[in-house]
């Protein structure tokens, strides 16, 4: 590998590229569904490829090709090379990096147990079970649950000296069950929705969900559902549960944040953001409860790495101190941009043929003090909801709308009848500005988001989201179609 | 390009691993016979590039070449599946082994009904004896018979015989012909005082599936697509042209159309949310066209039980201005002749004037459902379903400022933005209007309008039709397959929020 690494920043190089880097990534997936008791897909994947980045002439190209040898490295640089050339044709502003990156060392996500090593028959067991346990109810159509490994070798190579290696590995697991009768379809998922949460762990996680010995109430919930109470509309008190909550930071703080976005960099797909520069420092984003981070160190969770796809190592930095606005997710390059000292290392590419965008690391919502209990018990009259059912918001980043699989009324600080469709929809600023309480760190997951898309080519990454259940006051509930 | 010739050597060299793997299999004292094995190969070339801009500059300029293979092996009904990058031999064994290893310790799965096929694809160009023969779907593994050649030109909506897919222009297509195009968006956008944003792409896709019965197919096809938003403060406006020839995408009228709709849309006014009568660009229309089909009209949901349209084919569930087709061999749009499971497409018609006609299956749901594949089998994991990817809107009379001038009191949409299902039964979906919302008051469009959230369901929507444009275009970005459509006027749509811009 280093071979190849010298070899291409060398060619960059003598090419007149005044930087250049270049991956090398080979993923090892396993992929495992079962549905209505059949194993409908047992597949491993691997794959391998390489990307090189060159600046020249103060502009990017990105090249890449899953053929590793010396002469297709050459020529993919070649490549990289004349697409930054033909760039700089179309450029106003010359790229900037800011100070130099040259981390040297190793990382392994750690694990207790290797996913890999564990046989595939205990995994499909594992999910025959729930999904038996699940299909005991008549009124589920549906039974499913999948279980996926990921195993990336990424190493890493710059022309300021930088050279890395890294082993990340993630697993997720998780069941769903969808229910049809009454006229109605309802779902219930768990541990999360889109069919799974998933972590930077080994296959200690998934044997902490315990899938079959929640299955049970997963379909009950579901056939609860199709009889249930239709969500009322109005503006009320919600609790929202953490893996909503996680959601919700992700869509209304995880990408308004990523400052490439800001920059407009994102404005023909993806969108733009409303957290401007000039609001970095002053804006109150959210309430005084409202403390959110951005830490790629996060022990286990699906943002967590050694360094950044630019070679910048992880770290955590402060996003919203206690309602305001005080930092951004960058790249080297934006971060020059806005003259900070450097990049906090959020640079990530999907793969080996991707360039490094901006992308969420772990964005969370620091726990706060409350109890569930207590918080429900200091509810008069709300809405509990849990687990995403839907999603959708503008793009800056402003007016949202969320569904939830599942909810309960709130009345005199009790847990009272399901409710089912529930919606509600805000505006990010007033929504956060609303959050009164947040539970603690009894109640603090670091949840999974394994599909944030972003970029052209487009691009999948797998973010991370710690946060526990929240309160939010005055929300419009509902939502009638 | 890989090759016609290297690709389906490659795929036959993985069959011959295939078998050489399951006769190791019996020798070691595996249960199964060799001739209880079935193996199916699908190899996808891809050669493409993106030129993308932003702040009138480019800003990201990528390339990439890769070859993936997917390896599918059926022992009697237990299936492995494998795939790996790369067409040498370690990487093909590599890939056989362990879908073999896996179909071993996988669990019988009885809804598999065993590969389709055989079925043989003419190469582009090679004229077909059996002109005559229409396709043989769902022949099951064990028949002796000739394997049918399916003609392209009898399995179409009118292609030509050897039409191809492939148009020399965009596998010539240069990053330097491709900065052009993304300058002459730059330049028109700030010669207006915008800016502007997109991506200019060129792409080459070879695919072969071939299959342990005799299916063989071939296929290659390109696809180029220039993308233009362009904004300022207080508006913006949405282009794209698409197709398989680069040399056709005109950037000139991506710009202008992008920078005219952004200079319409300047200062817009509040705007309270409600019902509306409205005329959806086809940048808008796509969006009810891909939900309906993806969340309604294909054979996964239906067994699912999560479909409008359980219970409802033959009958009449949308306006009768509504007829919509999956029309692959078109080739006016991007040509794909078969499935990834080398199933033979057709012309398929979903929707005619509001009947539910027909949905997409493949061979694992058309078996459960008692019915025969349509030859809509994607790759990978089927939990999505087999859904329809070229799909066509009929297109109906009138043009677009004829649809304008049958509402009284309206909304002109350019198009949707993040758009997301609510209740798959409805298909009720919520999202945003994007790239300048107009009002229409007295059958004339009369001053810009803030975005708006709506919260819609689309069969509904689509049974509310006052009428179909005549213009077809095809659009979709970045997720799905493109759509042809024309612009809709819709009765009574939804919204239900709004936007501070």
């Amino acid at each position: 590998m280093k071979e190849l690494i010298d070899r291409a920043l060398d060619h960059a190089s003598a090419q007149r590229a005044t930087y250049a880097d270049i991956r090398i990534v080979r993923q090892e997936t396993q992929f495992v569904l079962v549905k209505n008791g059949t194993v409908e897909q047992v597949s491993l994947g691997d794959e391998i490829g390489f990307g090189v980045r060159a600046l020249v002439d103060g502009a990017w190209g990105f090249a890449s090709s899953h053929r590793l040898s010396a002469s297709e490295v050459d020529a993919v640089t070649d490549q990289a090379v004349r697409l930054a050339k033909a760039s700089a044709r179309v450029h106003q502003r010359p790229v900037r990096l800011g100070e130099p990156v040259r981390s040297r060392g190793t990382y392994k996500t750690p694990l207790a147990i290797d996913p890999f090593q564990v046989p595939l028959e205990e995994k499909i067991s594992l999910l025959l079970a729930a999904d038996e346990a699940m299909r005991r109810r008549p009124q589920i159509s549906v039974a499913s649950g999948n279980l996926v490994c990921i195993r990336d070798h990424k190493t890493f190579g710059n022309t300021e000296g930088a050279y890395t290696e890294q082993e990340l590995v993630q697993t997720g697991a998780g069941i769903s069950a969808t229910a049809t009768g009454e006229g109605e379809v309802q779902r219930r998922s768990y541990p999360n929705s889109g069919g799974r949460n998933q972590v930077c762990e080994g296959y200690e996680f998934v044997l902490r969900q315990d899938l079959p010995g929640n299955a049970q109430r997963v379909a009950e919930e579901a056939a609860m559902l199709l009889t249930a109470k239709q969500c009322p509309t109005g503006a009320t008190t919600i609790i929202l549960d953490g893996s909503q909550i996680a959601l919700q930071v992700h869509e209304s703080c995880g990408h308004p944040i990523e400052l490439d976005r800001v920059f407009g960099a994102e404005a023909a797909f993806a969108g733009t953001s409303f957290l401007t520069t000039d609001k970095l420092g002053s804006f109150m984003y959210g309430s005084d409860m409202v403390n959110m981070t951005a830490d790629a160190t996060l022990p286990g969770a699906l943002g967590t790495f050694g360094w950044d796809d630019e070679g910048v190592p992880a770290q955590r930095i402060n996003v919203v101190r206690h309602g305001r606005f005080v930092g951004y997710l960058t790249d080297r390059e934006s971060a020059a941009k806005l003259e900070l000292p450097g990049s906090m290392g959020a640079a990530r590419a999907s793969g080996w043929n991707r360039i490094p965008l901006v992308r969420m690391t772990n964005v969370s919502l620091e726990p706060g003090t409350w109890t569930l209990d207590a918080l429900m018990a200091d509810t008069n009259d709300g809405i509990y909801m849990e687990t995403n059912r839907s999603w959708s918001i503008d793009d800056r980043r402003l007016n949202f709308q969320f569904g939830t699989e599942l909810a309960y009324e709130i009345k005199s600080g009790k847990r009272g009848a399901p409710l089912k469709n529930a919606t509600y929809t805000g505006i990010t600023p007033a929504f956060w500005r609303s959050c009164d309480a947040v539970c603690n760190a009894d109640h603090w997951i670091a949840w999974g988001t394994p599909n944030c898309g972003k970029g052209q080519p487009s691009q999948t990454m797998h973010t991370g989201h710690g946060a526990a259940p929240a309160r939010f006051r005055n929300v419009r509930v509902g939502v009638a179609s | 390009m890989i090759g016609e010739a290297a690709l389906k050597t490659a795929a036959e060299r993985v069959l011959q691993l295939a078998r050489d793997h399951a006769k190791r299999g019996e020798g070691h004292g595996n249960p199964h016979q060799p001739d209880q094995q079935q193996a199916e190969v699908v190899l996808i070339g891809n050669d493409s590039s993106l030129t993308r801009f932003a702040n009138n500059e480019i800003h990201q300029h990528v390339a990439e070449r890769d070859v993936t293979v997917h390896v599918r092996v059926a022992i009697g009904k237990q299936v492995g599946s494998a795939s790996g990058n790369g067409l040498d031999d370690d990487t093909l064994r590599s890939v056989v082994e362990r879908a073999g290893v896996v179909a071993r310790l996988q669990r019988q799965n009885p809804d598999f009904p065993g590969l389709p096929g055989p079925f043989l694809i003419p190469s582009p160009g090679q004229a077909d004896p059996t002109a005559t023969s229409t396709t043989d779907e769902g022949k099951r593994p064990d028949s002796k018979e000739a394997p049918p050649r399916v003609s392209r030109s009898t399995a179409n909506s009118g292609g030509a015989p050897g039409t191809t897919a492939s148009a020399q222009s965009t596998l010539d297509a240069t990053p330097e012909a491709r900065v052009t195009r993304a300058g002459i968006v730059c330049r028109r956008a700030q010669e207006a005082g915008f800016v502007a944003a997109g991506a200019c792409s060129t792409s080459a896709l070879e695919t072969v599936v071939a299959n342990s019965l005799g299916t063989l197919g071939y296929h290659a096809g390109t696809h180029a697509r220039l993308l233009a938003v362009v904004g300022g403060a207080t508006s913006s406006g949405y282009s794209v042209r698409q197709g398989a020839d680069f040399a056709s995408l005109d950037a000139e009228a991506v710009a202008e159309e992008a920078t005219s709709k952004a200079e319409g849309g300047r200062d817009p006014d509040d705007i309270e949310p409600g019902e509306y009568d409205v005329v959806l660009e086809p940048y808008a229309a796509e969006d009810l066209i891909r939900f309906i089909a993806a969340l309604g009209l294909q054979g996964r949901a239906l067994l699912e039980k999560t479909s409008f349209a359980a219970e409802q084919l033959g009958q009449r569930v949308l306006s009768e201005h509504v007829t919509l087709h999956d029309d692959p061999l078109d080739p006016t749009g991007l040509v794909q002749p078969f499935d990834y499971e080398g199933v033979p497409k057709r012309s398929l018609t979903l929707v005619n004037q509001g009947v539910v006609q027909a949905v997409t299956y493949d061979s694992l749901t058309a078996a459960k459902a008692g019915m025969q594949t349509t030859g809509h089998a994607l790759l990978g994991a089927g939990s999505s379903g087999p859904v329809a990817t070229n799909l066509r809107l009929q297109p109906g009379r009138f043009s677009r400022d004829e649809l304008i001038r049958k509402i009284e009191r309206g909304l002109l949409v350019t198009r949707f933005w993040y758009t997301r299902s609510v209740h798959p039964l409805s298909v009720t979906v919520t999202g945003m209007t994007r790239d300048s919302t107009f009002l229409i008051e007295r059958g004339e469009i009369t001053r810009p309008v803030k975005n708006l959230r709506f919260t819609q369901s689309y069969v509904k929507a689509l049974q509310q039709v006052l009428g179909v444009g005549a213009e077809p275009l095809l659009v979709g970005d970045s997720y799905g397959s493109p759509i042809r459509t024309p612009a809709l006027a819709i009765q009574g749509f939804t919204f239900t929020g709004k936007s501070e811009y």
